[in-house]
């Protein structure tokens, strides 16, 4: 029989079993497939993590990690709440694990243990992770070690990895405890790094198992262990996914930049030489076009753009502007006034078996769309009522669809600057109410968060 | 399984005494009979809906859309899943390694997995139609919209104006 002759209530039964990325090129492939995916609605694209729902933020001795909300007309309002994770806690009352947000892939984060689907609300807790050989090595005794989820729900819906990076851990001060180069990890100074073969312990929701997995590097070393411990492993290990690649912040700014298909890896030298560049904090993100590095120093903002397409891989200098020139924009709006985004107050103190209503109540939705190209609201920031310790500007994301990027200033109020016209936006309020009095406060880290409708997880836990 | 009307009949007869279960004689669209056990019919929505209505389960089924090499084929099928019921792993992995090996000879034909494929969705028998579905949409992932074509024998027939239209339409998926 010929293949076109199957009717097409049989291609909608095969066609349904596709994802999404291979349903749009089924589209593309004659009228009848393309009429098929239309009118049975096979491609739901509006349940993909196409959108940005705000930034998810880790500050400085607060632990439930807090939201910042953007508004949106396209889509329902999404809690940034994650406390449902910890419900099933066998912990004693009183103690109660801190929520932190340690990693976000294409609408999953990662959150103590456990992986969970904020816009479903859906989530299943990862079983005993360390393997023996990432356990055993100094980067775990160090705490060295990042965890980053992978998931591209396009390619495989339900499909997502977790992998665990090492990083070189500071020298062990007690010298009993000192080895040589261990099973599968160099410690002694004058070994390269990263090794090869890599060693990288994954889990695979798949298998739902961890395994070690074996990266080869393709090209040089980044360096010797020696020269990593120059650079803490607490002030690196970003990860980003983009296209089919798991990109890390490595020490000394090199990006390892893991190619989940084959198997193999390969070393990305930093922008800046590190010795020119030695305290400053770069970060890592994806953006419109891909990958990007940005660095923001004294008011200084560089941005760099990972060149992949011309066989040769670098960075290319995108940007490098003085963000002081913008404040004199801003005269009439008080730091504490509201903005177009809002912080959704986040606090898990209140007892996590209390009914739902009271996360409900969290969301403040505004519905209209927020235009990142032409919204004009000039922002007025009174130098005057900075609190003292933190004025400046400080960085908090790539948007994921476009070329702008967020920045706060002194902490309270929100940024978008486009990389390309300059512009800023005035966002609004994200300080937490009474939060900085007593600590130093600053932002640890933050994950620009975009939701995914889709059923990730198998089943409803009960 | 027997086939032949006559002997078909008389080894159905001596079956059903012998199991206790009721043989269902199905035609192919040549015309030859099969005899499969209840179990092994009921695998088919279609079939199990006429046996309970109080059809004609004497006379058997004519399946005229149905030639004999499909028939014996979704028989094969049908019988496995129909006469054993898995209890323990074991059983089951049996079970999930015969679909994989049923599946791969399949595939290896491509026009008769589309034949098998209607037959399996004319019968409503919902794991194989599910197996043949899920084995064509295996072909369709990774490819391009060329390669697809080609796989397919699909001639391209998409003005300029249609892909304009997806161009505009795609996103990031």
């Amino acid at each position: 029989m010929d293949p076109m002759e199957l009717p097409d209530d049989m291609i909608t039964e095969v066609l349904r079993r596709l994802p999404p990325r291979s349903l749009a090129a089924c589209r593309r492939v004659c009228r009848s497939w393309r009429a098929v995916v239309d009118d049975r609605r096979l491609l739901r694209e509006d349940l993909l993590p196409l959108s940005l729902a705000g930034i998810f933020l880790n500050l400085h001795d607060l632990y439930p990690t807090q939201f910042f909300s953007c508004p949106s007309a396209t889509g329902p309002a999404v809690s940034g709440n994650v406390d449902y994770t910890r419900r099933r806690s066998s912990l004693p009352d009183g103690h109660m694990p801190s929520i932190n947000i340690t990693d976000h892939c294409n609408g999953l984060v990662l959150v103590n243990n456990c992986v969970t689907n904020p816009a479903t609300r859906r989530w299943e807790r990862l079983p005993r992770r360390h393997p023996r050989h990432v356990a055993r090595t100094a980067a775990a005794r160090f705490n060295a070690v990042h965890e980053h989820l992978v998931f591209d729900p396009a390619v495989s819906p339900r499909g997502y990895e977790v992998f665990l990076i090492p990083h070189v851990a500071p020298r062990e001060r007690d010298r009993r405890r000192r080895r040589r180069d261990d099973e599968f990890y160099p410690t002694s100074d004058e070994s390269e790094w990263p090794p090869s073969p890599f060693f990288l312990s994954v889990f695979s929701s798949e298998t739902r198992q961890w395994e070690g997995r074996r990266f080869v590097r393709d090209g040089p070393p980044a360096g010797t262990v020696a020269s990593m411990r120059l650079h803490h492993a607490s002030e690196v290990g970003r990860g980003v996914y983009w296209r089919g690649s798991l990109y890390i912040h490595c020490q000394t700014n090199f990006v390892m930049r893991i190619s989940l298909s084959s198997d193999k890896y390969q070393v990305i030298g930093p922008p800046l030489s590190f010795d020119v560049c030695r305290y400053k904090e770069f970060h890592l993100g994806r953006s419109e076009k891909g990958v990007y590095f940005a660095l923001l120093s004294s008011n200084q903002l560089r941005i760099w753009f990972l060149e992949e397409s011309c066989g040769q891989i670098g960075w290319v200098l995108k940007l490098d502007n003085n963000l002081m020139p913008i404040l004199p924009h801003f005269i009439n709006v008080k730091l504490s006034d509201d903005g177009p985004w809002s912080l959704q107050d986040i606090d898990y103190c209140e007892d996590p078996n209390e009914d739902d209503d009271a996360r409900s109540q969290t969301v403040q939705a505004a519905y209209y769309d927020w235009d990142f190209d032409n919204s004009a609201n000039s922002i007025d920031i009174q130098d005057n009522s900075v609190q003292g310790s933190h004025r400046g500007f400080g960085f908090l994301g790539f948007h994921p669809f476009k070329e702008v990027v967020f920045l706060h200033y002194s902490l309270e109020r929100g940024l978008a600057y486009n990389m390309n016209s300059f512009k800023v936006q005035d966002l609004g309020n994200l300080c937490p109410k009474d939060y900085g009095f007593d600590t130093e406060p600053y932002v640890e880290s933050f994950f620009p968060y975009t939701p995914c409708w889709m059923e990730v997880f198998p089943e409803e836990q009960t | 399984m027997a086939s032949g009307s006559g002997a078909a009949a008389a080894a159905a007869d001596a079956e059903e005494k012998e199991s206790g279960s009721r043989m269902i004689t199905l035609t192919s669209n040549e015309g030859k009979a099969f005899v499969v056990t209840e179990a092994s019919a009921r695998q088919s929505a279609t079939i199990r809906s006429m046996v309970d209505d109080g059809g004609c389960v004497d006379k058997g089924f004519p399946l005229p859309n149905v030639d004999s090499k499909t028939l014996a084929r979704v028989i094969q099928y049908s019988d496995e899943h129909g006469n054993k019921e898995p209890h323990t792993v074991d059983e089951r992995a049996a079970l999930a390694k015969f679909d994989r090996d049923f599946i791969a000879e399949l595939d290896a034909d491509k026009a008769f997995l589309y034949d098998v494929t209607m037959a399996a969705n004319y019968l409503h028998i919902q794991g194989l139609l599910a197996l043949t579905t899920q084995c064509v949409a295996d072909t369709i992932k990774g490819k391009t919209p060329e390669e697809i074509r080609t796989a397919f024998g699909i001639e391209y027939d998409l003005t300029a104006q249609d892909e304009k239209e997806i161009k505009e339409e795609d996103t990031h998926a």
